[in-house]
C-alpha cells in the first residue's frame, strides 16, 4: 500500500496540514517542524503527487507571468518583483514570453497550458479591446492599461500622468524643442499610446504647439531601437533640446548616440527616461526618469489574483489599481546629483 | 459526461496521438492539423486536464530553471535563452529565484515539489562540492550550471571561466597595461566563478612574467553594479594605481566605470577596462565595454538537450557529461587603444 500524508504526519508527529503546508513550501514553518517533517518523508519514501493533490483540489500552486520578454529588464525586474510577491504567499510562477507576435500570444493565452496554472498574470503585447472575447476564463489579473471592455481585474501604472510629468520636468528646465522617442502607429490603446498624450498634454499646457516631426517612432522597445530612433532625429536635422524616452531602455541606447554625435547631456540635450531600472543610476550621465511603482505593481497585481482563485466565477466587479509614480531627477536633466549610490565623499566634477 | 481526448480525435479526424501533440503543444505540427484540432476542441468544449495527464504519462512538459535573481542582468538573458530554447522543443520554464540563499537552494532541489516538473537546470551560488550528497538524493533529473560544482552525478554545462578570463587579461597585458586590478575576487574561494576567474588572471600574469601583487586582487563580495561603483570608489581613495581592470563581470565593471569617469579618469587612455559576460548594457555604455562573450545560448540549449536526453531515458544510467561553452574576446572601446 502506499504512504499517504496521513502516514508522513503520523510518523512526525504533526498535523496533516501542516505535512501538507511542507509539500507545498508554504513559508511560515518552522525549520524544526519543517526538519522533522522532510525526515518522515524520506523515512517513510512518501512522494507526494502533486498532479495527483492539483486533482484532489483543483489547484497547483502556480501562477504564471505572461510577458513580453525578458531581455527586456523593465520586465526582468518585474519578474523579481512578482516571484518574490508570489512566493512570500506560497506560489510559484511559469514565466512565459510573448514577444513574437499577435499568433504567439494568442497560442498561448489559449493554449491547454494554462490549464496547468491557478491563475495568470497577464501583460499584454498585441493584443487590444477587440480581442476580449479571446481571452480565456479562469482567474486573470491583467498588468497594464484596461484594454479588455472592462471585464478584468488590472493593476497598472500612471502611463499618461508619468509621462506627462517627465516632460513637465523638461519644460520646467527651460527646453522647448522635445522629442518623444518611442512611439508605436500600431498601439492606439497601449503604453506607447499612453505616454505620447501625456508628453502632448504637457507641451499644450505649456503652450507649445505639436510638432509631429518630433515624434519618432520605434518598431520594439530596446536599447538599439532607442538607439536607431535617434540616429534618424539627428539625421533629419531637426533642432531638438530635449528626448522624453518612453522607457528607460530606449533612453540608454539614445544617450550613447547623442554622445556619440557630440551632443553634450544635459547642456545640448536634457534627456528622461521611463520606469527608474536599476542601471540608470550607473550611467553616464545618471538617467533621469520615472519611477513607476514597480514593486507596488507585482504586490497588488498578486494579491488580486490570490483573492480571485480563491472565490472563482464570483460576480464581483473587477477593479482597477493605478500604482504611484515620481519624477526622479538626475544628471541627463542637470539635477545636482553628480554621484552614484554607496557614495562617501562629495562628488568632483563630470 | 466530460468530453474525451478520444471525442476531439474523432470530430478533428485525426489520431488521438495528434490530438495529445496539439494539447501538449509539441512543434512541427502542420498548421491546418492543429487548427482542425484546436476547432473540434473548441466546438466540444474539451478541456484537457493537465494533471490528470500528468499523472497518466509522469511528465509535466515544465522544467524548472533555479538561478540566483533576474536582477542579474546575466541570470535574465540566461534566462530567456533557456526558455526560447525550451520552448523550441516543446517545454515550459518554471523560474525559481534563490536569492543566493543556501538554506533556500538547497530546499528548492530537496523539497517535494521538483515532482511537479519534469526536470531541473540549477544553477547554485552557494552550495558547493560538500553538498554533492544532496544532489545525488535528488530523483528528479537535473543539469547543473554554473561553477559551485564538480564531480556532481549530473550532466553540467558551464563557461571557461578560467579561459576566459586568462584571455581577457591577455588583451590587457598586450595593449601595455601592466598594473592590472583582477576585480570582484572572492579571497580564499577555490570552487565558484571569482576562484576561477582569479586563476585565469594569475595565469595571464605568469606567461607575461608580470609580478602577482595582492594589492591589485580587489575583493567584491555581490557582483552588482552597486557593488562594482562601491568598491571601486574605496580603491580610489585608498590611492591604489592601476592602468587596467579585469572586472570578474560586465555589471561590476559598469559600475566601476561610472565611478571612473566621476573622477575625471579617462578610459580606456588612463584606465583600459574588460568585463564578462557581454551583457546587452555593455554595447551601449560611454565608452563600450570589452568583455568575454561566454556562450550563453550554447550553455541554454546545450543545457536543454542534455535535460531531455535525461528526462527521456531516465530508466537508463550512463555517467555524467560535462560541456564547457565556447567563449569569445569581444573588443570595445574601453580597450581599444593601445597603450602609450
Amino acid at each position: 500500500m502506499s504512504i499517504t500524508m496521513h502516514d508522513v504526519a503520523a510518523r512526525a508527529g504533526v498535523s496533516i496540514k501542516t505535512v501538507s503546508n511542507v509539500v507545498n513550501d508554504y513559508p511560515h514553518v518552522s525549520d524544526a517542524t519543517r526538519s522533522k517533517v522532510e525526515r518522515a518523508i524520506a523515512e517513510l519514501g512518501y512522494r507526494p503527487n502533486l498532479s495527483a493533490r492539483s486533482l484532489r483540489s483543483g489547484r497547483s500552486g502556480v501562477i504564471s507571468l505572461i510577458i513580453p520578454d525578458l531581455r527586456n529588464a523593465y520586465f526582468a525586474e518585474l519578474a523579481d518583483a512578482v516571484m518574490r510577491q508570489a512566493r512570500a504567499r506560497g506560489l510559484s510562477v511559469l514565466i512565459e514570453q510573448v514577444a513574437g507576435g499577435r499568433d504567439v500570444e494568442l497560442e498561448i493565452l489559449r493554449g491547454p497550458r494554462m490549464q496547468l496554472v491557478d491563475g495568470i498574470l497577464y501583460s499584454p503585447l498585441s493584443l487590444d479591446r477587440d480581442d476580449s472575447a479571446l481571452l480565456p476564463d479562469g482567474p486573470m489579473v491583467i498588468l497594464g492599461e484596461q484594454l479588455f471592455d472592462g471585464d478584468r481585474d488590472h493593476v497598472t501604472m500612471a502611463n499618461v500622468d508619468g509621462a506627462r510629468a517627465a516632460t513637465d520636468h523638461l519644460l520646467a528646465q527651460g527646453r522647448r524643442r522635445i522629442v518623444a522617442l518611442g512611439t508605436d502607429p500600431h498601439d492606439t490603446l497601449g503604453p506607447a499610446a499612453l505616454r505620447l498624450q501625456g508628453y502632448r498634454e504637457a507641451l499644450e499646457a505649456a503652450g507649445i504647439p505639436a510638432d509631429p516631426a518630433y515624434v519618432s517612432t520605434v518598431v520594439s522597445w530596446h536599447r538599439s531601437d532607442g538607439a536607431n530612433a535617434m540616429r534618424e532625429v539627428i539625421a533629419a536635422g531637426l533642432p531638438f533640446d530635449g528626448v522624453v524616452a518612453f522607457n528607460d531602455a530606449m533612453a540608454l541606447g539614445a544617450m550613447r548616440v547623442l554622445q556619440d554625435a557630440g551632443l553634450r547631456i544635459p547642456d545640448d540635450v536634457a534627456i528622461i527616461g521611463f520606469d527608474d531600472l536599476d542601471e540608470t543610476r550607473y550611467a553616464l550621465p545618471t538617467l533621469s526618469t520615472v519611477d513607476i511603482g514597480r514593486e507596488e505593481i507585482a504586490e497588488r497585481a498578486v494579491e488580486l489574483l490570490i483573492e480571485r482563485i480563491a472565490a472563482p466565477g464570483q460576480p464581483e466587479a473587477p477593479r482597477a489599481i493605478v500604482s504611484g509614480f515620481r519624477v526622479v531627477p538626475r544628471e541627463s536633466t542637470g539635477s545636482v546629483i553628480a554621484h552614484t549610490p554607496g557614495s562617501r565623499a562629495a562628488p568632483s566634477t563630470l | 459526461m466530460a468530453t474525451t481526448l478520444h471525442d476531439v480525435a474523432k470530430l478533428a479526424g485525426v489520431s488521438a496521438k495528434t490530438v495529445s501533440n496539439v494539447v501538449n503543444d509539441y512543434p512541427h505540427i502542420k498548421q491546418a492539423t492543429k487548427e482542425r484540432v484546436l476547432a473540434a476542441i473548441a466546438e466540444l468544449g474539451y478541456r484537457p486536464n493537465l494533471s490528470a495527464r500528468g499523472l497518466r504519462s509522469g511528465r509535466s512538459g515544465v522544467i524548472s530553471l533555479i538561478i540566483p535573481d533576474l536582477r542579474n542582468s546575466y541570470f535574465a538573458e540566461l534566462a530567456d535563452a533557456v526558455m526560447h530554447a525550451a520552448a523550441q522543443r516543446g517545454l515550459y520554464v518554471l523560474i525559481e529565484q534563490t536569492g543566493g540563499d543556501r538554506e533556500r537552494e538547497a530546499a528548492l532541489v530537496r523539497g517535494p515539489r521538483t515532482q511537479l516538473v519534469d526536470g531541473i537546470l540549477y544553477s547554485a551560488l552557494e552550495l558547493g562540492e560538500e553538498d554533492v550528497d544532496i544532489l545525488a538524493e535528488v530523483r528528479t533529473p537535473m543539469v547543473l550550471l554554473g561553477e559551485r560544482i564538480f564531480n556532481a552525478p549530473n550532466d553540467h554545462v558551464t563557461m571557461q571561466n578560467t579561459e576566459g578570463v586568462r584571455a581577457a587579461t591577455e588583451h590587457l597585458i598586450a595593449s601595455g597595461r601592466r598594473r592590472i586590478v583582477a576585480f570582484g575576487a572572492h579571497p580564499g574561494e577555490e570552487i565558484g566563478s571569482a576562484g576561477l576567474r582569479l586563476v585565469g588572471y594569475r595565469e595571464a600574469l605568469d606567461a607575461a612574467g608580470l609580478p602577482y601583487d595582492a594589492s591589485l586582487v580587489r575583493e567584491v563580495e555581490i557582483w552588482h553594479r552597486l557593488d562594482g561603483a562601491v568598491a571601486m570608489r574605496a580603491m580610489l581613495d585608498e590611492g591604489v594605481r592601476f592602468d587596467g581592470i579585469v572586472a570578474f563581470n560586465d555589471a561590476l565593471a559598469l559600475g566601476a566605470m561610472r565611478v571612473l569617469s566621476e573622477r575625471g579618469i579617462r578610459m580606456p587612455e588612463q584606465v583600459a577596462i574588460i568585463g564578462f559576460d557581454d551583457i546587452d548594457e555593455g554595447r551601449y555604455s560611454l565608452p563600450s565595454l570589452s568583455t568575454i562573450a561566454p556562450g550563453r545560448d550554447q550553455i541554454a540549449e546545450t543545457a536543454v538537450d542534455l535535460l531531455l536526453e535525461r528526462i527521456e531515458r531516465r530508466d537508463e544510467s550512463f555517467p555524467p557529461r560535462l560541456v564547457l561553452a565556447d567563449f569569445e574576446l569581444v573588443q570595445r572601446e574601453s580597450t581599444a587603444l593601445p597603450a602609450v
